[in-house]
């Protein structure tokens, strides 16, 4: 069937409130918006209205899949999800998440390429995916349970290889730091996803099919996924002696207790101490059709399990367990047992890392919170205890502080704020105000959003201003992100010349930390980037391996072959850099009109004033500059931020600049 | 059957072709996984069906991944045994619909012959069954070693799937899956 490659056919369209699901043709909407997160901001440009809130019944979950999933191109295993998030600081607005494991590939092989669900629910219900057929069920027997217990319930119903996503607790109590997670820790993390699956009574969506996905040309998608997959395989880094992360099973082969990075990443030193004793047995799981393995679990003796992955880890526990335990607690047993208990209620496991745990911390400093105002044990933070009792107020929305939790960093940090200013303490209050600013630095109606640990590489900057703060991921395209820890800085230093002057003409682009040079070209080249790897929609274990890879330096990449990759797959011939520009060029401009509706002007590009007096390197007559250098970059007013029509008519996005004109916004 | 009571049918063991008479040839090496290393990827299923069949379909690959994960990752990937006493073959009533391939020694279905009577599933003792049924073409289909050149093994990103030549791995690798006793009372069941 010509136009179908890589492609089922159909999206489901499922209306809670009626409890009605009809179907959308996928042909109608790609190969233009190429799938996973550029398809989802189609949709969510047809379907979510900037005047409804995020946790109505108007707004959507818009779950993608992109023409790569459930084929041999390698670690396309990733679902995206576009939905309006009730996460950030001031107003709701798009945002996306996405998650690995299986449910991508189960989707199209049951017959889906995508799910748009609207409404609410009147009572909890799941929804049932399979060979072509879609139900509305009833959850009452999973309303309440947690995240594994909710698994097990329906794969026990619905056979082992289906696959979900579920929310937890914190999910069905609309707490804003909830996310949705498959399998183990599998999560869509961002944005409080959570929320708005549980304000649509929506328990679950699982997948099983026995269906099929053809790709254009198998011979070459067969060889080129080789290809692909050699340069991520662990066969090949254990023959060239590079194993390291992500792949976990590093651990057990060729750990090394004074790699910082290792001893960082998971509780990997004790663990692996109590391996070699027979007191805990490790496991290794993948997400589906990529090799690198980067899921691990471990069970202890006495039937404690828990686990960890490259992004949603134990380590996010570990530096606190060290500084209440020290180092005598066996296998990290307190950060393993904390973020089980965590992803178990359905809680961001990576922003209690980088948003919640940093500025509670702060606020015990600073006096502001107390045993008191928390009803939670201070002396003790940092213990399993403190740690499970914390997730618990959180999830359930305990007391007045576990409904701050609840709120998720951003409004709870501004609403410390307001009571401290409301109470007269205006000093305490202006120092939360400059914490909150450093994590979340954006000012103006888009602030909030996910947090960022440290402010410092310039590189960031833009990416951190402009889109999700995700882009900074990417960034290890070129940050030799492969290179594991065994590769000395200098080396690093000479691959990241060669990048930046093979891709963007100056050798100091990627090195040049704490200065502007290159910067607007890097981060139109890293957006654009991004949209490609997510519309596949990829995870971004394989794109380091496109650009450098970890097993020699003298490495150039070959970033052709993603085209080439997608090309084979669907038919629709196109190169790599025909991906990055124009289509990822026009999905970046899709979103930021998207933002643009929902009220994002120039003003909103830009920092608290704190941020400035933080970081001396950054001025704002230099970061005004840069701004107009990349608007004029892009295409985009040098006054409002918002694209021009010549701009987005060139881009094929006519349709969208009438919407915006109608809508009474004017596309000059 | 008979007098009403449930039989156990313990099969005689049988290394001669009940037509000819010869010995059958035990295959020359088994697809062997390793489950401490397989971390369920899957893609032993996703390059079997297309290397065979031209689309991809776990439905449609002949291995199957086993994988559990809420007790602690547990993954496998469970291919054909090539049993040297191949019940698949000697139950098949079409003459050379199931046979031994003379290079490699995997037990093979001819899918031009094979008339989908399932008689093959049914006899097959692994679990899970190394053959299986493709509800469109209306036959059987089995792995069948690529000719010698596994795919599988070949796309294994971890090296957790092999390819052993002799008899004695694959014996190890499934014995905790595979009971043969045991295995013969599933006759009955189908």
């Amino acid at each position: 069937m010509s136009g179908l490659y890589g492609w089922i056919g159909q999206i489901l369209k499922v209306d809670l409130t009626k409890g009605n699901i009809t179907t959308l043709e996928t042909l109608d909407y790609v190969p233009k918006f190429l799938g996973g997160r550029g398809l989802a901001a189609k949709l969510y440009w047809d379907e979510v209205s900037p005047d409804c809130t995020a946790l109505s019944p108007d707004n959507a979950l818009i779950f993608t899949t992109g023409p790569l999933n459930g084929t041999l191109a390698p670690a396309a295993s990733k679902t995206h999800l576009a939905f309006k998030s009730p996460a950030r600081s001031f107003i709701d607005a798009l945002w996306w998440s996405s998650g690995g494991g299986n449910f991508a590939s189960q989707l199209k092989y049951a017959g889906y390429d995508g799910v748009v669900i609207k409404g609410k629910a009147a009572e909890p219900v799941y929804l049932w995916i399979h060979d072509g057929e879609a139900e509305i069920k009833s959850a009452a027997y999973l309303w309440g349970q947690d995240t594994v217990a909710t698994q097990r319930e329906i794969l026990g119903r619905h056979g082992d290889t289906a696959s979900c996503w579920v929310i937890g607790p914190a999910g069905e109590h609309l707490c804003l730091n909830a996310v949705i997670t498959s399998e183990l820790d599998s999560t869509m993390g961002r944005g409080g996803c959570g929320a708005v699956m549980g304000s649509k009574n929506l328990k679950a969506i699982a997948a099983r099919g026995t269906g099929r996905v053809t790709v254009a040309r198998p011979r070459e998608h067969l060889d080129l996924s080789y290809e692909i997959e050699r340069l991520m395989s662990i066969k090949e880094q254990e023959a060239t002696g590079t194993l390291s992360p992500p792949n976990m099973r590093q651990y057990r082969r060729s750990f090394d207790l004074h790699d910082p990075l290792q001893a960082k990443t998971t509780a990997g030193s004790l663990m692996h101490e109590e391996e070699k004793s027979g007191k805990v047995r490790l496991g290794f799981g993948a997400c589906h059709g990529c090799g690198t393995q980067c899921r691990i679990t471990i069970k202890s003796s006495d039937g404690q399990l828990a686990w960890g992955g490259v992004c949603c880890d134990v380590g996010s526990y570990r530096e606190l367990e060290k500084s209440y335990y020290g180092n005598e607690l066996p296998w990290g047993r307190s950060s393993v047992m904390v973020s089980d208990y965590c992803n178990r209620m359905g809680i961001s496991h990576h922003y209690l890392y980088s948003g919640i745990f940093p500025w509670f911390k702060w606020c015990v400093d600073a006096g502001v919170l107390t045993d008191e105002n928390t009803g939670l044990p201070l002396a003790k933070y940092g213990s399993t205890e403190f740690g499970m009792q914390f997730f618990h107020k959180c999830a359930y929305r305990e007391g007045d502080f576990g409904e701050l939790l609840a709120m998720d960093a951003p409004k709870a940090m501004l609403e410390l704020e307001r009571r401290m200013k409301e109470r007269g303490e205006s000093k305490k209050a202006y120092e939360v105000r400059k914490y909150y600013e450093l994590l979340f630095p954006l000012s103006g109606k888009f602030a909030g959003g996910q947090p960022i640990k440290k402010f410092y590489n310039s590189d960031h900057i833009l990416p951190t201003m402009l889109g999700d703060i995700w882009e900074r991921a990417i960034i290890g395209v070129f940050r030799t992100y492969g290179l594991g820890p065994r590769i000395t800085e200098e080396e690093k230093g000479r691959v990241e010349a060669r990048l930046g002057e093979r891709y963007f003409g100056d050798k100091n682009t990627l090195t040049d930390r704490r200065g502007f040079t290159g910067k607007v070209p890097l981060t139109i080249y890293l957006e654009n980037l991004s949209h490609v790897m997510e519309g596949m929609v990829w995870c971004r274990e394989p794109f380091s391996r496109f650009y450098a890879t970890q097993y020699h330096t003298d490495y150039e990449g070959d970033p052709s072959l993603i085209g080439k990759v997608y090309s084979a797959t669907t038919g629709d011939i196109k190169t790599t850099e025909e991906l990055i520009n124009p289509v990822g060029e026009m999905l970046v401009n899709l979103e930021r009109c998207i933002w643009v509706r929902e009220g994002r002007r120039r003003e909103d590009d830009w920092f608290g004033d704190y941020v400035f007096e933080a970081h001396d390197w950054l001025t704002k007559k230099e970061l005004k500059e840069q701004l107009d250098k990349y608007y004029t970059a892009r295409g985009w007013d040098l006054k409002t931020g918002i694209p021009t029509r010549a701009k987005l008519e060139e881009l094929g996005l006519k349709d969208v600049a009438n919407d915006l004109e109608k809508a009474g916004i004017s596309v000059s | 059957m008979g007098d009403g009571k449930r039989k156990t049918k313990v099969l005689p063991r049988r290394e001669l072709d009940a037509g000819t008479g010869a010995v059958i040839k035990g295959c020359t090496g088994h697809l062997v996984c390793d489950p401490s290393i397989c971390g369920g990827c899957k893609k032993c299923e996703i390059v079997c069906s297309l290397h065979h069949e031209g689309v991809i379909s776990p439905a449609l690959a002949r291995i199957t991944v086993k994988r559990e994960i809420f007790d602690g990752y547990v993954c496998e990937a469970m291919p054909c045994l090539q049993c040297d006493g191949p019940e698949c073959l000697f139950v098949c009533p079409v003459p050379g619909a199931l046979y031994v391939d003379d290079v490699t020694g995997a037990r093979v279905i001819d899918p031009e012959k094979c008339s989908g009577c399932k008689l093959c599933v049914k006899a097959c003792p692994a679990t899970p069954k190394g053959i299986r049924y493709d509800t469109e073409k209306k036959i059987c289909f089995k792995c069948d070693l690529c000719g010698g050149d596994p795919q599988c093994v070949k796309f294994c990103p971890t090296g957790a799937l092999a390819f052993v030549k002799g008899k004695g791995a694959k014996r190890n690798v499934r014995a905790i899956w595979v009971d043969w006793a045991d295995s013969q009372s599933r006759l009955d069941q189908g």
